[in-house]
């Protein structure tokens, strides 16, 4: 063995012979590495994530139950939604016979999607919703999911909110144009001014 | 292979020799480009699956890393005055080293031979007068078997540098034995030794992570002392690696150090700017937003729950390893994405200037995206630009629509037809006043008067509407209404934007800011807020790690 080549090695069978345990400096580096834990829960999480509509109810439960994401909160956060998700399996499909076949497979895929392509996906679907009977189809999907599914209403409150004041939103930001009675306003305001020093 | 080729296999041959090569790091790399090689590696050679070669590509990561900050590179050259030679082939001192391969084989075979036969190779060694590397080496692994006390371990290692300065065996068995070897009993102990022996420039980078140790293990009264004390000893003192090892070391110790120590250190760094090489810059700069942060932290952790949570982390950050603090960092990411209304009423106060935190903050976020290198989808450009406009045309519609709009714009308005009114009217009134409207005068020149003071107070008014009004009066104005407009509406309005398109407050006020619709006033304002929101600017880094 030669120290300039495997003086790692020498010293882990040297702290390994004498009992020592591993100092913290190196047991705590190997985290700073990129994450390999980190990827391996991260592909976990990918992995339940693209299987949660094909996976029974219980199954999806379990398996985002038992995923070891104790040192990564944020990881643990999507599992539980996954988990929510997949206990709320029967209103969704529920659901589906009540509201717009279209609109429900598109909200089963953002709810499930991580956050930054359910931002793409909403807004695509947004994009694409024409106005007339689509956009009606739509709303009223949404507003059946309101009133009669809050539990599947609460994982995309303020998209479906959105959905809903839709028609509202688009006259509000149709047009910007100064209202014309600040005009008179101050017409007025110019006159009374006048009077009143010309007296 | 480099790791620029993801599915071909590195070329392992090229360590330990080349590490460069290895890593496939071009002319002019800096910490940032080994960082990214080596993460790229490391995904595909994870410790659990293939633990010798994660510890070969650490290994070449550390040295690397070790030569960009200390810039000492130590060419290996196997048949260099350092090479390793095996005892066996070697004619010095012959009987208690006579057919030992290597120090493994050494361990194996000794281990199971009395004490005495042990003792006796090993005072034989011990007393020889001219020995090589190799049985500084071997004295040192045998130091463990015949004597209880560990301290012989180094001390041989440290006797060996001493004796063959170019040893480069010597050198890196003992940096590994600093990194990875030393008992939390032996730590100050390793490190004064060291001190003693060693000069500045292999000591620093050899002892660094006993300093952080260090650190944890005693007050700070303590290590200080140690810190001068092994300075005092150190032969030919670097300015260079001195600096280099405060960059790190003052990091480490920026929450525990009295004042005195840290400006002293600080001015040390400010002093020698000159020597710090320049991809250190970007730690020199962390520690002035470090320097920012402790002036203004007393009062801010004095705050709330959430501040005190902040102010955690930044020390995590600075103080533990990344399991520690990624975890924490995450755990407050969820926090704040998760309870706006803890968020806001903690930043409430839009006058403050929070610079002094988000500098740390948001390096401490950058560290770990950098890290962690976990790609992000987001909007189009393009259709961020249209989303942002729609979402100022709805906030310029809502605040006309509001009462308290009506009443800024209704004050906008009567602002400059006041000051014509009373640049017209106000003089004319008091010459009236003051000549008599009885007066023959004033029959005469009423007429001419009255238009006089007309045309006048047009120019006066623009002269006192440019001078003051303009630049003073109505933006102190809008101001106001524009504080309570954000306070009230606009933040909320912005923060839900941000949620549906997990946009960066910097980005939204920088894309409000564009916005050169001239119908749409308001957008400026809004741009102004937002960029200066902690609020917005903590969400928005809450947002990139949080699903």
């Amino acid at each position: 063995m030669d120290p300039a080549m495997e003086a790692a090695s020498m010293v882990e069978l040297r702290s390994r012979f004498l009992g020592l345990a591993p100092s913290p400096v190196s047991s705590g580096r190997d985290d700073a590495s990129g994450g390999s834990g980190r990827e391996m829960a991260v592909n976990a999480v990918r992995r339940l994530r693209s299987r949660i509509w094909e996976l029974p109810p219980h199954e999806a439960r379990v398996a985002s139950g038992e995923l070891a994401l104790k040192e990564f909160p944020d990881l643990k956060m999507a599992a539980v939604r996954l988990e929510r998700i997949a206990s709320l399996r029967s209103c969704f499909d529920e659901a589906s016979q009540r509201a717009d076949p279209a609109f429900m497979e598109a909200f089963r895929q953002i709810v499930a999607a991580p956050g930054d392509e359910a931002v793409v996906m909403k807004d695509k679907f947004l994009r694409k919703l024409a106005p007339g009977k689509p956009f009606r189809r739509a709303r009223e999907s949404a507003k059946i999911i309101k009133r009669r599914f809050p539990e599947l209403f609460a994982l995309e409150a303020d998209w479906l909110s959105l959905i809903i004041g839709l028609q509202k939103e688009r006259k509000l930001v149709a047009h910007v144009k100064k209202s014309w009675w600040r005009w008179i306003v101050a017409f007025i305001l110019f006159r009374l001014i006048v009077k009143a020093f010309g007296e | 292979m480099t790791p620029d080729q993801p599915d071909a296999e590195p070329n392992w041959d090229l360590l330990p020799d080349d590490p460069e090569g290895f890593f496939g790091l071009g002319e002019g790399y800096g910490r940032k480009d080994l960082k990214r090689k080596y993460g790229a590696l490391v995904r595909r050679f994870k410790p659990e699956r293939s633990p010798e070669k994660f510890k070969r590509i650490r290994a070449a990561y550390e040295e690397i890393d070790g030569w960009l900050r200390y810039g000492a590179r130590e060419e290996r050259s196997p048949a260099g005055a350092g090479a390793w030679r095996p005892l066996r082939d070697e004619p010095g001192p012959s009987s208690p080293s006579a057919g030992i391969v290597s120090v493994a084989d050494t361990l194996k075979g000794l281990a199971g031979r009395p004490p005495e036969d042990l003792a006796g190779a090993y005072d034989e060694l011990a007393a020889s007068g001219t020995k090589s590397p190799e049985h500084y080496v071997t004295l040192a692994f045998l130091a463990d078997l015949v004597a209880s006390d560990q301290r012989g371990f180094h001390n041989w290692l440290l006797e060996g540098i001493q004796a063959h300065p170019g040893s480069t065996a010597l050198d890196d068995l003992f940096r590994e034995y600093c990194r990875a070897g030393v008992p939390d009993s032996l730590v100050r102990g390793v490190i004064r030794s060291a001190a003693s022996v060693l000069s500045a420039g292999r000591f620093f980078p050899a002892t660094e992570p006993l300093w952080d140790r260090l650190l944890n293990l005693c007050e700070f009264g303590e290590f200080k002392a140690t810190l001068a004390e092994c300075e005092s000893h150190l032969r030919e003192r670097s300015i260079f690696v001195t600096a280099v090892f405060s960059l790190h070391i003052l990091k480490a110790a920026f929450f525990k150090a009295d004042r005195a120590w840290l400006d002293e250190r600080l001015a040390f760094l400010e002093k020698h700017h000159e020597e710090i090489p320049h991809f250190m810059e970007a730690d020199h700069l962390f520690l002035d937003l470090l320097r920012a942060y402790r002036r203004r932290r007393g009062s801010f952790v004095n705050g709330t729950p959430l501040q005190r949570e902040i102010d955690q982390v930044i020390r995590t950050y600075c103080e533990e390893g990344p399991r520690e603090s990624d975890k924490r960092f995450m755990q407050l990411q969820l926090r704040i994405a998760g309870d706006e209304g803890e968020l806001l009423s903690t930043f409430d106060n839009t006058r403050k200037s929070w610079g002094f935190l988000l500098g740390p903050y948001t390096w401490v976020a950058g560290d770990l995206e950098d890290r962690l290198g976990e790609p992000r989808q987001s909007l189009r450009r393009g259709r961020l630009v249209n989303m942002v406009q729609e979402l100022a045309r709805k906030i310029e519609r809502r605040t006309d629509r509001a009462s308290l709009g009506v009443l800024w714009n209704f004050t906008l308005m009567a602002i400059p037809i006041s000051i014509y009114a009373i640049a017209t009217f106000g003089p004319y009134a008091l010459l009236k006043l003051a000549i008599g409207a009885e007066s023959p005068f004033w029959y005469s020149y009423d007429l001419f008067l009255f238009f006089g003071s007309v045309i006048g107070g047009l120019f006066i008014s623009k002269w006192i509407m440019r001078r003051y009004v303009g630049r003073i009066g109505v933006p102190r104005v809008s101001g106001w209404f524009a504080r309570r407009f954000y306070r009230k509406r606009w933040r909320r309005d912005a923060l839900a934007f941000m949620r549906r398109t997990r946009i960066a407050a910097d980005e939204l006020a920088s894309l409000m800011s564009s916005i050169r619709d001239k119908e749409i006033a308001t957008a400026d304002w809004v741009a102004l807020f937002v960029s200066a929101d902690p609020a917005l600017a903590l969400f928005s880094i809450a947002q990139r790690f949080t699903d």
